[in-house]
């Protein structure tokens, strides 16, 4: 090779190099996925509670028994109970039927978690929870062995009321999460919906097209997070979210709307909690606000309401009314919140804590009672005045007609005024109804017995 | 021709040939350049810039994996195939009676954590002061535990026996930093959370995170900063405990810093 030819390649190179040297680079389109979520194809109709009574009708689960062996393994009957004679019958009007077995479509098992609703048309929902997987197989197993295994049978479940009660279980265990409807006549129950394995949500409220309810999610349920479930009669069951699910749980629903209870802290105290600052946790939980939201799921906007008073807590919605308690000075005060004028007012003030309160429904028309504590005495609350009826005071109107009998609890208010109760007796293990005239003030005198009730409690003070 | 003389004259002619040659590409260049300068192109690709996150911050880190695995009961061996998670985990006692007795020098370490703080602006005065002369007044007995993480948690309660916590404060053994303080007191004592919380920021060395903001609109607003690049909350309160000790009330002192992911303008 000439010297030429050895200057000649490098310079080439160089020229190459410098030719290859950068273009403009054409980069990849990265295309951006949409994930907004899709607005449901579906919309909350006339929400209404959950009442297992409609015109004429109060449906209860009553317990049954196949042999004496007293009250250990026996079955639960879903009865109707007339509301005018109080005369009770199996809700299966199948001819022949002996009401004693699963095949009975009134037959309950007794560990069974179930709830009835009157449709409104006679017929009747059952909606059965299911326990979460896990806890139900193993204990499927559990029975099924026991089942097999004669010796232990007759030891832990003697007779032929104990092979019925296992062979029960073991039938409920394999079930998930089902809603069934019994027709009006009695003659048959069909299944509208079996959920998803996994799927067993607490519900709380349906407006004749769908179940509401709701799921919680964790394995601690002061952490779980809460989703929305509706359940449709179509069989449709869709799962959506609710806002702020750590501290928000779906209680009802109003308006077109559904109704969350929130609790409302300073503090992030489920993460507290996670930390192990558990006098700190108990100590903000008592003293957090529970606010009523109100929540469209097809825009996503919420209303949110602050409910009046120190630490006020949101107890049950009754029609309009937010039925909630708040700190007084002098105690706690049953207090209720119009969600239609925005109007909040003090029932009655308790020098104890007034924990839980529940809507007594009225066939037809809005809640005009709760079920409430006083002084430690159990009874109910005129929404209207306050006025807080004991149980004692309800046995002196039917003391005549039921002697030995007490008034245990109330059932409902029929749409002609009556107050339907569930009367006990210390020597009967049975459970009859009747009803009273509602002990309601007439509207005329709502204000004076306010008053009155007022004045009364200001002396007591 | 001399052969010194040949040799110049092919160079010459060598570079002759080769420079211009050279010079194509630098034409060229020249030439797109100017025709695409004055042009408009779309960057098809959203510019990112790097951005802190929580996972930059060894105190989030550690706080991130013992609020999942808190979330998860693990309080004990940890073998998980489905999320590739292994090992173990064991969280700190939180009752006196799992804890180890604090000795004197762990009581002056919480004082001295604590006067950090009020000399950070964190804690104020007034609190201090309360907790120190009720921890004084009911002869209040420290307590200490670990987690595997490497947390440490300080309570002192009312007496020996009492399970009414006048203090309960959890550090990171590495850093020294607070990430949770609870004090209970029978008085309780103004608190400004809008200079206590930034000070706070600054003291754990997290202002890098560069985002912290009020979180409007949540239940936090009047009580916390959050920092979205951090996923991150800090909350600053005082209110009712709802305990009593001797029929006295009594109220709290909260600061937390945790994880937080959840949806925060809503």
């Amino acid at each position: 090779m000439t010297a030429s030819r050895k200057i000649l390649l490098p310079v080439l190179a160089v020229a190459l190099l410098t030719a290859c040297g950068s273009a403009p680079s054409v980069s990849a389109t990265a295309e951006t996925a949409a994930t907004a979520e899709t607005a449901p194809t579906w919309t909350v109709g006339d929400m209404r509670m959950l009442c297992n009574s409609d015109e004429d009708t109060y449906f209860v689960s009553l317990y049954q028994e196949w042999e004496e062996v007293g009250y250990v393994f026996g079955y639960d009957l879903i009865t109707r109970v007339n509301l005018d004679t109080g005369e009770q019958e199996p809700i299966c009007r199948v001819p022949g039927c002996e009401h004693d077995s699963p095949d009975c479509l009134a037959y309950v098992n007794i560990q069974s978690s179930e709830i009835l609703i009157a449709a409104g048309d006679g017929s009747l929902l059952i909606y059965h929870k299911a326990l979460d997987e896990e806890g139900r197989e193993e204990m499927r197993s559990r029975y099924e062995s026991i089942l097999h295994d004669p010796e232990r049978r007759e030891t832990q479940y003697p007779g032929l009321a104990g092979e019925k009660y296992l062979e029960s279980c073991v039938e409920m265990l394999s079930q998930p999460s089902h809603l069934d409807r019994i027709s009006a006549d009695g003659l048959s129950r069909e299944r509208l919906v079996t959920l998803p394995e996994g799927l067993n949500p607490e519900i709380v409220c349906w407006d004749g097209n769908a179940l509401y309810g709701v799921m919680q999610q964790g394995n601690l349920d002061v952490l779980s997070q809460n989703d929305g479930v509706r359940i449709g009669l179509d069989g449709q069951v869709d799962t959506f979210t609710i806002p702020d699910p750590g501290y928000t749980s779906l209680v009802g629903g109003w308006n077109g709307r559904l109704v969350l209870r929130h609790t409302r802290c300073p503090v992030d105290m489920n993460t507290m909690f996670l930390y192990g600052n558990y006098n700190g946790f108990y100590a903000l939980e008592r003293d957090a606000c529970v606010d009523c939201w109100l929540y469209d799921p097809n825009t996503r906007e919420t209303e949110r309401i602050q409910l009046p008073g120190e630490s006020s807590k949101f107890l049950c919605l009754a029609g309009d009314l937010v039925v909630y308690t708040c700190a007084e000075q002098e105690g706690y005060s049953l207090c209720t919140y119009d969600l239609m004028n925005g109007e909040s007012r003090v029932l009655y003030t308790n020098q104890d804590s007034i924990f839980t309160t529940a809507p007594l429904n009225r066939i037809g028309g809005k809640p005009r009672f709760v079920r409430s504590y006083y002084d430690y005495e159990s009874g109910i609350v005129e929404l209207s005045t306050g006025r807080f009826w004991s149980w004692p005071e309800l046995d002196e109107m039917i003391d005549q007609e039921f002697p030995g009998w007490y008034a245990g609890n109330a059932i409902c208010e029929t749409d002609d005024d009556r107050m339907v109760l569930a009367l006990y007796s210390n020597n009967s293990t049975e459970t009859k109804y009747t009803t009273i005239p509602s002990p309601i003030t007439p509207e005329e005198n709502v204000e004076d017995a306010r008053a009155s009730l007022q004045a009364v409690q200001e002396y007591a003070e | 021709m001399k052969l010194k003389a040949k040799r110049g004259l092919l160079l010459a002619v060598c570079a002759a040939a080769i420079v211009p040659l050279a010079a194509i590409p630098l034409g060229w260049f020249a030439l797109t350049d100017a025709a695409l300068v004055g042009q408009r192109q779309n960057q098809e690709t959203p510019y990112t810039s790097l951005v802190p996150t929580g996972n930059d911050y060894y105190l989030l880190r550690q706080l991130n994996t013992r609020v999942k695995l808190a979330e998860r009961g693990a309080t004990g061996p940890l073998y998980d195939s489905e999320s590739g998670m292994e090992g173990m985990y064991l969280s700190g006692a939180t009752y006196a009676e799992g804890m180890i007795y604090a000795d004197s020098d762990m009581q002056a370490y919480q004082d001295e954590v604590l006067k950090t703080l009020v000399d950070g602006g964190v804690l104020p005065q007034a609190w201090y002061d309360q907790v120190k002369e009720e921890i004084d007044y009911w002869a209040g007995s420290t307590y200490y535990s670990t987690d595997t993480l490497g947390f440490v948690r300080l309570m002192t309660f009312v007496g020996e026996s009492s399970s009414t916590c006048l203090l309960n404060m959890e550090v990171d053994s590495l850093t020294g930093k607070v990430v949770a303080l609870w004090i209970s007191a029978e008085q309780g004592h103004e608190i400004d959370p809008t200079a206590a919380l930034p000070a706070w920021v600054e003291l754990n060395e997290l202002d890098g995170l560069g985002d912290w903001s009020v979180p409007v609109g949540t239940d936090y607003e009047e009580s916390g900063l959050y920092s979205e690049n951090g996923q991150v909350l800090m909350t600053c309160a005082a209110g009712d405990d709802n305990y009593t000790t001797g029929g006295q009330r009594r109220f709290y002192f909260s600061l937390m810093l945790g994880p937080y992911t959840r949806e925060v303008s809503q």
